[in-house]
């Protein structure tokens, strides 16, 4: 079973049909959001992935850092900081139960990020966290 | 009436900790910045090329910043990093090293430096642990 696509599925449901973000964006992706996809949006994506093992090889659970942030541009910095807020609220602490394929997730913020983008002349602000995801 | 001894190790610990947690760091942080150099994706290879390592006993910058110039003469070159006294960093020398990274408004993130990093973090823990050990 392939840990990482179980974890992309929660990261897309969770922020995707969450009725206090939605207001606040055009969409959610992995990765790129779509080309002409206007601004502010949320994208996620998985930067690393450990297993740890036990000495006979099974597998024990599986360690994920993924990027969660909203990009919009820099003259909406008030509707980011309210999105991003909220990525912050519905991602910083999550242990869910395990679901109808026995996996189980947890979710901590390792640390908040937020860069300037310059892309095309325009400037973006990427607002979110690092977030370390623990499933087994 | 009693016999105290009283053992003081900490003098020894703390001699032991500023004589090997350098080298440690260092030697992993050459590991880590090598992995993300063979992983990182390549066009010139300017970003893979350009990522150096600041430990207290290396800084890889000068030579990064002019091997990404040597790839792509058009590169983008920035600063490098502060780093705090007695720090470590692993950066990119070449301007566009955060959008391979951590992607941009036109292009997905391909990582390459979180993922060396965290293939190295078990034995950078362990490493440091035995020094601890020592007898």
């Amino acid at each position: 079973m392939i840990e990482s696509t179980r974890i992309a599925a929660y990261l897309y449901t969770t922020l995707a049909n969450d009725a206090t973000l939605a207001p606040l964006i055009h969409g959610v992706a992995e990765g790129v959001a779509d080309p002409g996809t206007p601004t502010p949006y949320v994208v996620f994506f998985q930067q690393a992935s450990t297993d740890t093992t036990s000495q006979n090889g099974y597998r024990l659970l599986t360690q994920e850092p993924w990027m969660v942030e909203v990009v919009g541009t820099a003259d909406d910095f008030a509707t980011l900081q309210a999105a991003s807020d909220r990525i912050d609220t519905l991602l910083g602490l999550v242990k869910q139960a395990p679901g109808n394929d026995g996996m189980s997730l947890t979710l901590v913020r390792d640390h908040p990020t937020s860069r300037i983008e310059v892309t095309d002349g325009i400037k973006y602000l990427r607002i979110g966290g690092q977030y370390r995801v623990t499933i087994h | 009436m009693g016999v105290t001894i009283t053992f003081n190790h900490f003098p020894a610990l703390l001699a032991r900790l500023e004589q090997d947690v350098p080298k440690i760091l260092d030697e992993y942080a050459v590991k880590v910045r090598e992995e993300a150099q063979r992983e990182m994706p390549r066009r010139t290879g300017s970003a893979a090329d350009g990522l150096y390592a600041v430990t207290p006993l290396r800084n890889e910058y000068a030579q990064a910043a002019s091997k990404a110039k040597s790839d792509n003469p058009d590169v983008e070159i920035v600063p490098q990093v502060d780093v705090p006294s007695g720090g470590i960093a692993i950066a990119g020398a070449a301007a566009h090293t955060a959008a391979v990274e951590l992607g941009s408004v036109n292009m997905a993130p391909r990582p390459s430096l979180v993922p060396a990093l965290e293939h190295h973090k078990a034995d950078i823990l362990d490493a440091l642990a035995k020094v601890l050990d020592h007898d």
